[in-house]
């Protein structure tokens, strides 16, 4: 079974590296994409075990990317990191499919557990 | 008809000059008639004595010689007077009489007296003449001289010696003279004069109208010019004077007070304007400052949405780089890049402590900022409260074991089903165990006591032994940021804890109060509604 693969979507990258790490640590591999049209463009060629994603990106934003890949890879795991405080947004990304919806600051161990679930979940 | 008082002064004034001058006419007439009649009687009386005198005199042969013929003969010359109606000679101490003259014989009529029992003898020779008893009137019983008056005649009587002789007798002459006469021209007189009377004073009361008017016209005049101000409220009319007497001063007086009416009154109009314009004014500044306090108002209220979205694009925004900083954080010591020292792994220990309190500011924060906004929304559903107590006290049974402090659950009954955001409720009374822990020194007391009063509200109480507070403190420990000086020094903490919470138990219709005492404890009281509306 080949190394499972993380992508992670994310315009910040000091905090989008620091997950890299941490799921290097745990053993996953991971790629960084900073906008949702490099999302898009990614995963036209590739499909990963799952993605992290945040909400508010440049272009195209968290929830249209979300959109997309749960109608093109409806099984493919999404788990939303967001900022945003508003219950509307996370509403509203766990409705269009969203499998978890992380509030930053998050804690290492819900996102772990999370990535674990959902994966062993497949 | 009116009365008196209610008559015009015209009337009135008419009244007493007739009344006064009927009253002056009346007496003055009276007196001339009593007068009057006193001196024509008078006069009456000394001419019939004169004529008696007369008679006397002549009469004095007939009497020498006893002739009584002759003596009538003589009396009867007085019938030429025609009043005299009577004529007598007495002789003998007026017993008998010597002569007579009477109109009754010589022309059949009879004189008016009262019937007198009075019959005196009469001379032989003159029995034969006098026939009829018509000397009823007595002889006036005097010394000298005498009259009398009666309703219808005079009787005037002289004394007079004569002598038949040989010696010398008295006799008594005796004249009766008709006062019809005189009583008619005494009616006459009354007559004339009452005529005269009702003409001078039919004449003085039109003189008196006529005059009164130089009374009553200016009083007219004042009371028509009185009667024009009240109606036209025109108070620089005036009454004109047309001289210097009582109404002339009257109206002085009156035009005086008009003029200090109308000093007043111009006075009061002022004043009024003055008063108006102030009201203007004030009223316009009123407005003025009404336009600013809305448009202050307005602003505040701009700056306080500005706020809000401030307050939640900063917490936002601050979410990103806290994130990161905690995930390095957790990534260091969860190994990434290699193992740690002791050391190094204290030195994380502060940081990763400090990340969560920001962690926990943003967020208290940002709910606090949700409630103002009126963001913040319950989600109600039934929730077993004890169950609900009961999780939260055995979460924080851990830290009270940590400070050696007894945590005592007193939950009276178990179905305590109410309807509140479940997540809402976990954090009230999270926050109120966690603060009754925080707050109270090792080996402590924490009691929960789970309740439900008389008015169907559940009533949690949570008592500790801890640091308490002052009662000026308990009055603030709800504004937000608001810390005692004890809370302080014993622990780390934000001050809006208690300001949410007391939020979030007003948003369920429930209230807090919290009894305390500092360095004895205290005792926070959440009471809900157990159906709430």
């Amino acid at each position: 079974m080949s190394e499972t693969k993380i992508l992670i979507v994310d315009d910040e990258l000091e905090l989008a590296e620091s997950m890299v790490d941490l799921l290097e640590f745990e053993g996953y591999a991971s790629e960084l994409v900073g906008t949702g049209e490099d999302a898009l463009i990614w995963l036209e060629t590739k499909i990963p075990d799952l993605v992290i994603l945040d909400i508010k990106l440049p272009g195209i934003d968290g929830i249209e990317v979300l959109q997309r890949i749960k109608k093109n890879h409806p099984d493919l795991p999404v788990v939303i990191v967001s900022a945003s405080s508003q219950r509307g947004t996370r509403e509203l990304a766990r409705k269009l499919g969203a499998d978890e919806v992380l509030l930053k600051p998050f804690d290492e161990d819900f996102l772990l557990s999370a990535i674990r679930h959902l994966i062993d979940k497949e | 008809m009116r009365p008196i008082r209610d008559w015009s002064i015209k009337r009135k004034l008419s009244l007493i000059v007739i009344l006064s001058c009927s009253l002056a006419a009346l007496l003055a007439f009276l007196m001339f008639i009593i007068y009057e009649k006193e001196v024509i009687k008078k006069e009456m009386a000394s001419g019939l004595l004169i004529q008696a005198e007369i008679m006397c005199s002549l009469c004095e042969a007939p009497l020498e010689f006893n002739v009584p013929k002759d003596a009538c003969d003589i009396l009867e010359k007085l019938g030429k007077d025609k009043r005299i109606i009577a004529a007598r000679l007495y002789i003998r101490e007026d017993r008998e009489i010597f002569a007579l003259y009477d109109r009754a014989l010589t022309e059949g009529e009879s004189i008016n007296s009262p019937i007198q029992d009075f019959k005196p003898e009469i001379v032989e020779d003159l029995k034969e003449l006098v026939k009829t008893p018509v000397y009823n009137i007595p002889p006036l019983d005097h010394e000298d001289h005498d009259y009398r008056f009666s309703r219808d005649y005079i009787q005037v009587s002289k004394l007079f010696d004569y002598s038949d002789g040989s010696s010398i007798h008295k006799g008594k002459m005796e004249i009766i003279c008709d006062l019809t006469e005189l009583n008619r021209r005494l009616i006459n007189i009354i007559f004339i004069t009452i005529l005269v009377l009702i003409v001078s004073l039919t004449l003085a009361y039109l003189l008196a109208m006529r005059l009164m008017r130089m009374i009553t016209e200016p009083v007219l005049l004042l009371s028509r010019t009185a009667e024009g101000i009240s109606n036209q409220g025109n108070y620089s009319i005036r009454a004109q004077s047309q001289g210097n007497d009582e109404i002339g001063q009257l109206i002085h007086v009156f035009n005086d007070m008009l003029d200090q009416i109308q000093e007043r009154d111009t006075a009061l109009i002022k004043a009024r304007e003055e008063l108006e314009d102030r009201v203007e004014r004030r009223t316009a500044e009123l407005h003025e400052a009404n336009e600013e306090l809305v448009q202050a108002n307005e602003k505040l209220m701009e700056l306080d949405r500005m706020k809000s979205v401030f307050v939640s694009q900063a917490s936002h925004d601050l979410r990103t780089p806290l994130t990161t900083i905690k995930l390095n954080l957790d990534n260091l010591m969860r190994g990434v890049g290699g193992g740690l020292t002791d050391k190094q792994q204290h030195v994380l220990d502060r940081a990763q402590g400090a990340v969560n309190r920001l962690t926990n500011l943003i967020n208290d924060v940002l709910d606090l900022n949700r409630i103002e906004s009126g963001r913040m929304i319950l989600e109600k559903t039934e929730t077993p409260f004890d169950t609900l107590v009961k999780n939260v006290v055995k979460e924080n049974q851990s830290a009270a074991d940590q400070k050696k402090i007894t945590l005592q659950k007193v939950i009276q009954d178990d179905s305590y089903k109410i309807k509140v955001d479940a997540g809402k409720m976990e954090r009230i009374v999270g926050e109120l165990i966690g603060n009754a822990i925080k707050y109270t020194p090792e080996n402590g007391r924490v009691i929960i006591n789970l309740t439900r009063n008389d008015n169907h509200r559940l009533v949690l109480s949570i008592t500790d032994t801890g640091i308490g507070m002052s009662a000026q403190d308990r009055l603030r420990i709800w504004e937000r940021f608001y810390r005692t000086a004890e809370s302080q020094k014993c622990a780390i903490g934000s001050g809006l804890g208690l300001s949410i919470v007391k939020e979030l138990v007003e948003m369920h219709e429930g209230s807090l109060a919290v009894e305390s005492e500092l360095g004895k404890g205290s005792t926070f009281t959440l009471n809900l509604p157990i159906q709430p509306k």
